[in-house]
């Protein structure tokens, strides 16, 4: 579990180094990096990650064009790079899963396997859902930069799934609690629905989480389709899901190894108030973060 | 020592859950350079001109909207679809220009002239803002800044050459970050371009 946990924190510090590798990428001819200027109101992490987004949303870019220009493996390889840095930085962002799969996994006691089928659950979601769009709006021939107003019916909807996922899995442990209190036994094997996952939550954790399209997705399916390289931005498509589930499954393996932390060392029994603190507060934090994103889009609507 | 320990990792559960619901966003998607030229009449803006030159991912997504082979030259129809399609979406967006007397808004500024063409495969906009009451930029500080609410569009002002000013000799402009007026989560401090006229 530690080397997990190890290549985990690699992971994402490897990711945060590529992408700022990236900064100097621009879409106008005088490579100019960022137009906005860095005056840093978020520490220093916060801002770099940020900043190492937006110059990852302009390699992104960048690749396309190439992709359409020349051909060899050169360009492929450099879109497909860009496509999963990008998805592994686009899933750090806010509405992808990452409180979710936070507060779920730190609830139960979930193993190596749930973490790796969420993560990709949760990706191949958000990218499927990003497909479908795209092929209504060339069926009603929309363009793809379909702006966050736009969206806010899906991101809305999300939001109440989300919130809707935590209130479960909060009554889940609430209806444990009560019957261990009643004289059952409560041990990390006692297979309640409180502890452990399942694949129908799972998908609908994934549902919650994953059906806001990615607008880097949709933007390359119909950029694809409109130049005649659609194979390779199915590629990109890939890589991009691809990306998100490392970030994804980063993030769920902190919070495996964090509940495991918790919980191991007095055995499970001698530290009840332990689990009843992850039980009732991987929910609740979900309940709290999906219920500010759903007051947010509600407020902007 | 156990309440101690159960304190401590508490907080760092709780750390760990905090941390994770950061927000950095995976934006902008959709880049332009901006060219402002700024008309005065004494100490009085009375217009703005501005140059708009998108990406070519998202210029071909707009004219593929409007049915537009990215390789041609705009027609009178194709612009006029623009303008009746894209165009006048932004007001919304304040044009992605906003403009402040002090700490004003001036946010009644009306769009003129708008025209299209393509500059190899990027889209172009050339248009005016005209503020409906002239802003006396000697009464108080006089900011334009620029940039796209919900940060989907990166707007950039063009280096040493994206601001030039028209009319009175005494009226300058300088591109600054308009700090104190950041966007998206406080993630982004817009360019502005701050005016000024010496009496």
């Amino acid at each position: 579990m530690k080397r997990l946990l190890v290549i985990a924190i690699g992971v994402v510090a490897a990711v945060g180094l590529v992408a700022a590798a990236a900064h100097a990428a621009s879409p106008f001819d005088h490579g100019q990096a960022a137009p906005t200027a860095g005056v840093h109101v978020h520490g220093p992490w916060a801002q770099a990650l940020f900043q190492a987004q937006a110059a990852l949303s302009a390699r992104f870019n960048l690749a396309l064009i190439e992709l359409r220009d020349a051909r060899g493996p050169g360009p492929v390889l450099a879109a497909l790079g860009a496509a999963f840095l990008y998805g592994c930085l686009h899933a750090a962002g806010p509405g992808h899963g990452k409180a979710l799969v936070s507060g779920y996994l730190v609830s139960r006691d979930a193993t190596v396997g749930d973490v790796l089928r969420l993560g990709t659950q949760i990706a191949v979601m958000h990218v499927a859902s990003a497909v479908v769009l795209v092929t209504v709006l060339a069926l009603f021939v929309r363009n793809a930069f379909t702006s966050p107003e736009d969206l806010r019916g899906v991101q809305i909807a999300s939001d109440v799934v989300i919130v809707g996922i935590g209130a479960v899995l909060f009554a889940r442990a609430l209806r444990a609690r009560t019957r261990h209190d009643h004289g059952h036994g409560h041990s990390s094997t006692c297979g309640c629905a409180a502890h452990v996952t399942s694949p129908r939550t799972g998908w609908l954790t994934a549902f919650g989480a994953g059906i806001v399209p990615c607008s880097g997705t949709m933007i390359t399916l119909v950029f694809a389709l409109g130049n005649g390289i659609l194979l390779a931005g199915i590629g990109m498509l890939l890589a991009i899901a691809l990306g998100m589930s490392v970030t994804l499954i980063a993030i769920g393996s902190i919070a495996l190894a964090s509940r495991r932390a918790a919980t191991v060392g007095g055995g499970f029994t001698r530290r009840p108030h332990i689990h009843r603190l992850l039980d009732f507060g991987g929910p609740s934090f979900i309940i709290l973060a999906g219920g500010t994103l759903l007051i947010v889009a509600l407020a902007a609507s | 020592m156990f309440v101690r320990w159960s304190l401590r990792t508490g907080a760092a559960v709780s750390i760990f859950l905090a941390a994770s619901a950061t927000s950095a966003l995976a934006h902008p998607h959709a880049w332009l350079e901006n060219s402002v030229r700024a008309h005065f009449s004494g100490a009085k803006l009375t217009q703005l001109d501005l140059h708009w030159r998108f990406d070519e991912v998202f210029s071909a997504d707009v004219l593929r909207f409007i049915k537009h082979d990215p390789a041609q030259p705009l027609g009178a129809s194709d612009v006029a679809a623009l303008s009746r399609n894209a165009f006048t979406d932004l007001k919304e967006y304040g044009y992605f220009t906003h403009l402040r007397s002090g700490e004003r808004p001036v946010s009644d500024l009306r769009p003129r002239g708008f025209h299209a063409i393509m500059d190899g495969r990027r889209l172009v906009y050339d248009f005016s803002l005209v503020p409906v009451q002239p802003v006396d930029a000697a009464a108080a500080p006089l900011t334009a800044a620029f940039y796209d609410p919900t940060y989907y569009v990166d707007v950039a002002l063009v280096p040493q050459t994206g601001l030039a000013i028209e009319g009175d000799a005494r009226c300058k402009g300088q591109a600054v970050p308009d700090v104190g007026h950041t966007i998206y989560s406080g993630f982004v401090t817009p360019i502005a371009a701050r005016f000024s006229c010496g009496r």
